[in-house]
């Protein structure tokens, strides 16, 4: 669903694990990964100054 | 901008209509009877993923609805299979080469020559397939697409007469429910079922055509059972419980005179799952739709799972899956994600239930996927099935769900409720397309592409993880 990212800021997200709990865990580690780089991403903002 | 061009007339009455998709829909039996053969018969799949359903997005989340299905695009891995994936706008290539990196086996470049994007450029939030009937020259295109008439076939999102009519206009049979089978996909029509399959479901009233209607109905449930607290009233076509409203009861007086004007005040007041509905476009769709109003089930511990089950065009029903449903929204009704697969506490219980439409269905001559959505409840360490409702097309767990099975050639055992690979492996995931936030905005996909390569290099994924274990979804997000 990446279309939808610059518009609304939305994607969809599929963990898959060898029992429900792996899946979960690897679910919130790429949800904090999004998350983590987008603030990255919003930082890079200012220019140097010469 | 959005005003509709005109469609050209099939120049066919109704009955005609039927017959000529009747005929149509025979090829599909030797059609399943060669690809079940494993032959290397060339074949084309022509994935038409409009979302012809009452459903209120933008462009840029209609355009992403209509990727979730770019799983299909694994079907490359049959050597001699075309696939032709039509989409309201052109897709990011790199989205493209994300999901042909997927395929097992298959070189790239290989699968790409018989893979033919195409699309009317039209952002319009109208539905796919109505975009394509408007452009006959586009519907021309695609048939030069198509090598062999009789070894080709439409795959659709979900199945009206506006799909049906494309079926016949491309001279190919459809793989899903013929439209004359469209009313056991409504909430009434869902209702009638259970009730004749002697199917577990909430005491509700169905067939309602205004809210005069509904406030009788809750009249006559509250004579049955006093102690109704809260009703949902359900439009016939409402996906993702967008359709859905919940009447709180809590504190009105026992049944009386008055009861009737009672009742109509609490209608007054009832909640929209989806935001933004007034009271007065409500009744407008009730009014011309119609729904259902039924006793909202709720206990301690409840859940919400569904069960997916095809019927191959030889009539045979298979059972394909459970999940359990992540719903949010203002009542708790709106499709968010899944988990595969549903609680074993209960997975046996709702396919056992499920199995007994799917014979239903069979007989009724419905074709392809559909799934049944459940509400569980524990009582006393036993939980308790209540079918809600059946979707006769693919749904929100259709595209985490296929996307597991064609990457691993597993399957799942349904009477263990239990998937496993094709190696033995059990496997579970959680999936959601509602995984939003302002600041995802900043992101490209190829910003998204980068994250799994960078968090494999930084360690932030384990080596196992990095594979293919989280991704981000192009085809294999979202909610219907």
């Amino acid at each position: 669903m990446m279309s939808a990212l610059g518009t609304h800021g939305r994607v969809g997200l599929t963990a898959v694990g060898n029992n429900r709990d792996e899946a979960d865990a690897l679910f919130a580690k790429a949800v904090k990964i999004l998350d983590d780089e987008a603030r990255i991403a919003l930082d890079h903002q200012a220019i140097a100054a010469v | 901008m959005n005003e509709n061009l005109p469609i050209p007339n099939l120049g066919l009455t109704e009955p005609e209509a039927e017959a000529r998709f009747a005929e149509l829909q025979k090829k599909l039996v030797p059609l399943w009877r060669s690809i079940q053969s494993f032959n290397q018969d060339e074949q084309t799949i022509v994935v038409v993923p409009s979302l012809t359903i009452d459903f209120d997005c933008s462009s840029s989340e209609l355009q992403a609805y209509e990727e979730r299905f770019l799983f299909l695009l694994l079907l490359l891995r049959q050597p001699r299979a075309r696939l032709i994936y039509v989409t309201s706008q052109m897709i990011h290539p790199n989205i493209i080469d994300y999901y042909l990196d997927l395929l097992p086996g298959v070189i790239s470049s290989h699968a790409r020559k018989r893979l033919f994007l195409v699309s009317p450029l039209d952002a319009s939030t109208r539905p796919l397939s109505v975009k394509l009937l408007e452009r006959p020259r586009l519907i021309e295109y695609l048939r030069s697409l198509i090598i062999d008439f009789d070894r080709a076939h439409l795959v659709p999102y979900n199945t009206t007469t506006v799909e049906r009519d494309l079926a016949i206009r491309l001279g190919i049979p459809m793989y899903g429910a013929d439209p004359k089978t469209f009313w056991i996909g409504t909430k009434s029509g869902s209702r009638r079922m259970f009730a004749d399959e002697g199917v577990q479901h909430p005491l509700g009233i169905e067939d309602l055509k205004s809210i005069d209607d509904v406030a009788r109905a809750i009249a006559e449930m509250r004579a049955q059972k006093p102690r109704l607290r809260q009703m949902l009233v359900k439009l016939n076509e409402g996906v993702s419980g967008e359709g859905n409203a919940l009447v709180d009861l809590e504190g009105l007086t026992f049944p009386g005179t008055s009861e009737h004007d009672l009742i109509l005040q609490r209608l007054r007041s009832m909640k929209f799952e989806l935001q933004g509905v007034t009271y007065d476009e409500y009744v407008a769709k009730l009014n011309e739709r119609g729904g259902i109003v039924e006793e909202r089930i709720s206990g301690e511990e409840f859940r919400s799972p569904s069960a997916q089950l095809r019927i191959t065009p030889l009539g045979q029903v298979e059972r394909l899956s459970t999940h359990d449903q992540v719903l949010g929204g203002a009542s708790g009704q709106t499709y968010l994600g899944c988990r595969f697969p549903a609680d074993p506490a209960y997975a046996g219980a709702i396919m056992r239930e499920a199995s007994k439409v799917g014979a239903r269905l069979a007989r009724e001559g419905v074709v392809g996927r559909f799934a049944i959505d459940f509400v569980t409840v524990r009582e006393q360490n036993e939980w308790k099935a209540y079918a809600i409702e059946i979707n006769l097309r693919k749904g929100g767990t259709t595209h985490p769900f296929l996307t597991l099975q064609f990457l691993t050639d597993g399957a799942y055992d349904a009477d263990q409720g239990i998937f496993r690979t094709a190696l033995g492996h059990e496997k579970c995931f959680v999936a959601s397309d509602h995984q939003d936030s302002p600041l995802y905005r900043v992101f490209t996909p190829d910003d998204l592409f980068a994250f799994r390569s960078d968090a494999a290099v930084r360690g932030r994924l384990s080596h196992d993880e990095r594979a293919r274990h989280t991704r981000p979804r192009g085809a294999d997000g979202g909610r219907q």
